[in-house]
């Protein structure tokens, strides 16, 4: 696909809002489209991140390693940006990528982004930016995600206590308060 | 802060110590019930008087609700609340079998004659005759009242159910009241004294003492504790204080006050700022007389080395906090003055069982509850290394709560 065309496919792509067809052809030029079918692994959970990428077509599982299981913690849909938070933490994979469905998808390599940042320019620092965006976006909907789940196990676990505070007194008043 | 706001700050930081859930508070905190009554008469100039009466019921679980009558314009349901569940912690130390309450009338007393008073109480029980009873609920004397009003309290209280001196205790002597009521509160002190010295291997005898308020409580205390060699080093009343560092002669000061009514004047000591009988040199402190005296500025200069508590709530929480730290030890209200409700109970028994006990067994029986009691406490607080304040509530909360749960059918 031409890159000017394949450009104007991304531009509602989160990472290159506020960008031209242009600045963003420059970005993609590079990038490699791959092919993945249902089940096939994209990346793994503690490889080395080696780039970074987008989805086209398809539907992604995210899934992290919990104990012995794997749990999916997430479903992307076209368009999603994924794999990125390495490139910026330098940390391996936090999680693993695998196609739930047949999937389309660009890879952007760590050397040509590594590559984009040395040379910077106004593009650049948009993509930078949109990538920091993303992250902070995830952020913000993990708080919300772990204060609900803090608030169901406060929930879960008081109507317990309820139920044992009579049991505790009782005991106590015939153990520690026995006179 | 009030009286009744530092009873319950002391039950708040013993039921903290129990590590009571917030709820097994409120369930021992929270009123039976509380009734409001219409008390309407005729003055004696023929003009109508409105008055309100208020019965708090605190707690039954142990027994019977029991607790005094007080006549006071202050009364109300706020009132009537915080002092009935002092009785409900009070009965519980010295272990009879009673719950508490508190109640009274919001009139003045002082500013009523006696057929106005009989009357007020009267009307009183016929709205309320059918939430007391001997087995129900045992008003007792309180503030502006007295074996008097107890009296036409058994007397209105008869005509609804029939002959019972049981309904209340405080009775007068030839009204099946007991012997040795009326001096019960300040022989209790006298006890509760003895108790603690006898651990500290000491006793009465040569003791110095100073006692605030010269009333029923602390007129008798003194008496008392001279006829076993204390010597009473200085008294006040709201008239005024004396001293006398070679110890005041009660019977002849007894005299004096039953002539002129205070204790201020007395020839056998030296007069005093009534304020400073709180700090005066003493080995022993007996505040007698209001809640609240003993403060955060004057507990740095009580010199003490025990304090008796016989009025209700004398030291503020702060004044605790300071007198523990200097290592003054305190006897709580809830078991120093605790004499009173157990020789009622006293009465109370001997009015059901249609018998009268001699005085001698009634002080003997006085004596055994107050050790038995003293004993609880202090083996508490020795084992825990809390005050004895702290352990008075926990013992009072864990008998409670024992009968509660009980109760509950649990």
């Amino acid at each position: 696909m031409e890159p000017m065309e394949l450009a104007r496919q991304l531009a509602d792509v989160s990472l290159f809002q506020g960008m031209s067809p242009e600045q963003i052809a420059t970005i993609v030029g590079g990038a490699e489209r791959q092919h993945y079918a249902a089940g096939e692994v994209i990346c793994r959970e503690g490889d080395p991140v080696d780039g970074f990428y987008i989805l086209l077509e398809g539907r992604v599982s995210v899934r992290k390693a919990q104990g012995e299981r794997e749990a999916e913690v997430a479903v992307l849909s076209p368009k999603a940006v994924f794999g990125e938070m390495g490139l910026i933490g330098g940390k391996p994979r936090s999680a693993s990528c695998v196609a739930a469905e047949p999937c389309v998808i660009y890879r952007i390599d760590r050397a040509a982004f590594e590559e984009l940042c040395a040379r910077g320019g106004a593009a650049t620092v948009r993509l930078v930016l949109n990538l920091a965006a993303i992250i902070a976006a995830r952020l913000e909907s993990l708080t919300a995600a772990f204060a609900e789940l803090t608030e169901r196990v406060e929930h879960a676990r008081k109507p317990e206590d309820k139920v044992h505070e009579l049991d505790v007194f009782r005991d106590k008043l015939y153990t520690e308060w026995a006179f | 802060m009030s009286a009744t706001d530092a009873t319950r700050w002391f039950f708040t930081r013993a039921a903290r110590r129990m590590d009571l859930a917030e709820r097994i508070q409120t369930l021992l905190l929270t009123p039976s019930r509380t009734v409001k009554v219409e008390v309407a008469i005729e003055l004696d100039n023929g003009e109508l008087g409105n008055f309100t009466g208020y019965r708090c019921q605190h707690a039954n679980d142990r027994g019977p609700y029991k607790g005094g009558l007080r006549y006071h314009p202050q009364v109300d349901e706020d009132h009537a609340e915080a002092l009935a569940s002092l009785m409900t912690w009070k009965t519980a130390v010295v272990d009879v079998p009673f719950g508490g309450a508190k109640g009274g009338i919001n009139c003045d007393p002082r500013t009523m004659s006696q057929k106005e008073l009989e009357r007020v109480t009267r009307r009183f029980v016929q709205q309320i005759h059918d939430i007391i009873g001997p087995q129900v609920d045992i008003p007792a004397p309180d503030m502006g009242t007295n074996a008097t009003v107890m009296a036409w309290i058994m007397s209105e209280y008869s005509k609804f159910h029939g002959f019972s001196p049981a309904v209340v205790t405080g009775k007068p002597l030839d009204l099946h009241g007991s012997a040795g009521r009326e001096e019960a509160t300040g022989r209790g002190v006298m006890y509760a004294t003895e108790e603690l010295l006898r651990r500290q291997g000491r006793q009465l005898a040569g003791l110095r003492f100073a006692i605030q308020g010269f009333g029923n409580v602390g007129s008798h205390a003194a008496r008392l504790l001279a006829e076993q060699g204390a010597r009473i080093v200085a008294v006040s009343d709201i008239g005024g204080a004396v001293r006398n560092p070679e110890g005041l002669d009660i019977p002849r000061l007894l005299e004096h006050v039953a002539r002129t009514r205070s204790v201020a004047g007395f020839e056998g000591g030296e007069p005093m700022p009534a304020d400073e009988l709180l700090v005066s040199e003493c080995d022993v402190l007996i505040p007698a007389a209001l809640g609240g005296v003993i403060t955060r500025e004057n507990a740095q200069h009580i010199r003490a080395g025990l304090v008796v508590e016989a009025a209700n709530a004398p030291t503020t929480p702060e004044a605790d906090e300071i007198l523990e730290k200097r290592g003054i030890v305190v006897l709580p209200d809830i078991y120093a003055n605790a004499g009173g409700v157990t020789v009622s109970y006293f009465e109370w028994v001997q009015n059901l069982q249609n018998f009268r006990w001699e005085l001698d067994d009634i002080n003997d029986k006085l004596r055994g509850r107050m050790a038995a009691a003293f004993e609880t406490i202090y083996g508490l607080a020795t084992r825990k290394k809390i005050s004895l304040r702290e352990a008075a509530y926990i013992v009072a909360i864990g008998r409670v709560g024992r009968a509660t749960l009980y109760m509950m059918g649990m």
